[in-house]
C-alpha cells in the first residue's frame, strides 16, 4: 500500500464527512445561539441534549431506533418548553432546571438498566463525528436550511420579539408563535448536532459564537451574520486542528470557539478604552 | 368624535390564586388622555394588559374599538445589551404594517424628526440614556400609526429632566395625532398635567374616576390614592 502524504488523508470520505458535519453544525449552532443568548436561556442546549440522551437510551431499551427516538425526545422537549412555562406562569429557566435534572436522572437510569452495546449511548453523550453518515449530514443541512429560512422570513418580527416579547405581542405581532418556533428550532439544531459534539459539548457550540459576536457587533444584522459565521469558521478550523494533531474533535472545536470569544472580548475592551480617551 | 373607544364592564382578573381586578367598569373616549394612577400592586398594568389582550379576564367584558394600538411596557431589554441600533429597531417596528417601502420610509422620517432623534439612529440601543431609550421606543410604537397608546410607567428609569421632556413629547404626540393615551403611573408627582381625566385604582377597584382638578382640589387626595 502506497504511503499517503499528510494532506491526502483529509481527502478520505471519513474526514470529509467529519469536516462537513463540524462546519454545518457550527453554523447552525451559531445561528441558534443568537436566539438563545438574547432569550437568556443558555441551558436550553444542555436540557434538550439530555432529553435526546434519555430518548435515545430508552428508545434502544424499548427496541426502537436510537437516533430517531433521541430526535423525537429533543423535539418534544423543545416543543413543550414554551407552552409549559407559559401555562404554569414560570420562567423558562426554572422549567429547564427541573427538566434537566429529571431527564439526566432518566437517562442515567436507562444507562444503568441497559445491557446491550453502549456505543450509541456514548455517542449521544460525547459525540462521534466519525460515525456520521451522509444521511446525518443531509439532515444537518436540512435543519440549517430551515433555520436560515426562518430568519429570512421572520427577520423583523424575530428581532422585535427578541427585543421585547411583551411589547411585540402588544403591537400586533404573533410573538408567542415566533417564540415557540425559536425553541423548536433549537431542539432540532441540538439533535442534529449531537453526533458532532455530543450532548455535553453542544452547549458551548451554541453559546460561544453568539457570545463572541455580541461583544463586537453594533447592529442586529451583523450580530446574526457574525454569530453564524463564527460557528462555521470555528467548525472548520477546529476540525482541521483536531485532524492535524489527532485531538478529540468536539472539544477542539469548542476550545477554538472559546478562543474567538476571548479575542472578541479583548477587542471590545480596547475599543471601550479608545472611546473613553476620545 | 367622543364615542366610547375602549371599555371594561364588570371586569374580574385572577392571576394564580390572587384576585387582581374586581368588578372594574371603565369607559374611555376617543382622543382622551387618561392617567391611571394607584399604588404598586393595585392592578394598573393588569388592566391595560386586559385592553391589549395580553391578560385574559376571569369575568366581565373588555372591548377595544381598534386593532391599532401601541404599548411601551415598564421594562425594556436594556440590561441585556441587545445588539441593535436605534434605527434598526424603528425600522423593524415599522415592518408588517401593510405600508409600502416608500410610505414606511416617509413615516419613519417624519417620526424621527418629530421626536428629534436623528443623531442617535446609528447608536446601540443599550448605550443610549434612559430618555433617549424612551424616545426610541415611542418612535417604534408611533411608526405603526396607533389609535391607542399605552405608556406603562415611563418615569421608572428617567431623571426628572428627562421625564419632563418625555411628558411634553407624549402630550405633543397626543395632540398632533389625536391618539387616545392611557398613561400609567404610581406616583402622584409624575402625573402628566395635560391629562384631564384621572382614574385611581386601589386594591383592584376603581376608587376615583373624574377630572384631575376635582381629585387634587380635595384635601385628602393623597389618602384617596394611597390610603
Amino acid at each position: 500500500m502506497a504511503k499517503k502524504t499528510p494532506w491526502k488523508k483529509y481527502m478520505d470520505e471519513l474526514y470529509v464527512k467529519a469536516f462537513l458535519s463540524c462546519v454545518i453544525t457550527g453554523a447552525s449552532c451559531g445561528l441558534a445561539g443568537a436566539f438563545i443568548l438574547l432569550l437568556e436561556i443558555p441551558f436550553v442546549g444542555v436540557a434538550v441534549s439530555h432529553a435526546a440522551m434519555a430518548g435515545g437510551v430508552w428508545g434502544v431499551i424499548l427496541g426502537l431506533p436510537g437516533k430517531l427516538s433521541a430526535f423525537a425526545a429533543s423535539i418534544l422537549m423543545s416543543a413543550l418548553l414554551g407552552p409549559v412555562s407559559d401555562r404554569v406562569k414560570s420562567s423558562v429557566n426554572s422549567i429547564l432546571s427541573v427538566m434537566f435534572a429529571f431527564l439526566m436522572a432518566l437517562a442515567l437510569l436507562g444507562v444503568g438498566l441497559f445491557e446491550g452495546h453502549r456505543q450509541m449511548l456514548y455517542s449521544v453523550l460525547w459525540g462521534n463525528v466519525f460515525l456520521s453518515g451522509w444521511m446525518d449530514i443531509l439532515f444537518s443541512i436540512f435543519v440549517l436550511s430551515i433555520e436560515l429560512l426562518f430568519i429570512f422570513y421572520y427577520y423583523n418580527r424575530l428581532m422585535f420579539v427578541l427585543f421585547n416579547r411583551e411589547m411585540a405581542a402588544a403591537n400586533g405581532i404573533k410573538a408567542r408563535g415566533i417564540y415557540y418556533m425559536m425553541l423548536l428550532l433549537t431542539g432540532a439544531v441540538v439533535s442534529a448536532g449531537l453526533n458532532t459534539a455530543g450532548g455535553l459539548m453542544i452547549f458551548g457550540m451554541i453559546i460561544l459564537p453568539a457570545a463572541a459576536a455580541k461583544q463586537v457587533c453594533v447592529s442586529f444584522k451583523s450580530f446574526i451574520i457574525l454569530s453564524g459565521a463564527a460557528g462555521l469558521f470555528s467548525g472548520a478550523c477546529g476540525s482541521l486542528l483536531a485532524f492535524a494533531f489527532n485531538l478529540p474533535l468536539g472539544a477542539t472545536v469548542v476550545i477554538f470557539m472559546a478562543g474567538i470569544f476571548a479575542v472578541s472580548a479583548v477587542y471590545k475592551h480596547f475599543r471601550q478604552l479608545r472611546f473613553k480617551k476620545i | 368624535m367622543n364615542n366610547v373607544f375602549a371599555s371594561a364592564e364588570n371586569l374580574d382578573v385572577i392571576l394564580g390564586s390572587k384576585k387582581i381586578l374586581s368588578r372594574v367598569n371603565l369607559k374611555i373616549k376617543q382622543g382622551e388622555f387618561i392617567t391611571l394612577i394607584g399604588p404598586n400592586g393595585s392592578g394598573k398594568t393588569t388592566l391595560v394588559k386586559c385592553f391589549l389582550g395580553l391578560v385574559k379576564p376571569a369575568g366581565g367584558k373588555v372591548s377595544l374599538m381598534t386593532e391599532k394600538y401601541g404599548y411601551i411596557p415598564q421594562s425594556s431589554c436594556e440590561e441585556r445589551g441587545f445588539p441593535a441600533t436605534a434605527g434598526e429597531l424603528i425600522e423593524t417596528a415599522a415592518a408588517g404594517t401593510g405600508m409600502n417601502k416608500d410610505a414606511v420610509k416617509k413615516e419613519i422620517n417624519e417620526i424621527i424628526t418629530e421626536l428629534k432623534i436623528q443623531k442617535i439612529l446609528k447608536s446601540r440601543f443599550y448605550e443610549l440614556s434612559g430618555g433617549e431609550k424612551q424616545k426610541v421606543m415611542l418612535a417604534m410604537v408611533l411608526v405603526r400609526k396607533p389609535e391607542l397608546l399605552v405608556l406603562d410607567e415611563p418615569n421608572l428609569n428617567l431623571d426628572p429632566y428627562a421625564y419632563l421632556n418625555f411628558l411634553k413629547l407624549a402630550d405633543a404626540v397626543h395632540k398632533k395625532h389625536n391618539i387616545t393615551v392611557i398613561f400609567v403611573t404610581h406616583m402622584i408627582n409624575t402625573m402628566p398635567v395635560s391629562s384631564a381625566r384621572v382614574v385611581v385604582l386601589k386594591k383592584g377597584e376603581i376608587s376615583f374616576d373624574g377630572r384631575a382638578d376635582r381629585l387634587f382640589g380635595k384635601k385628602n387626595a393623597m389618602e384617596k390614592i394611597y390610603g
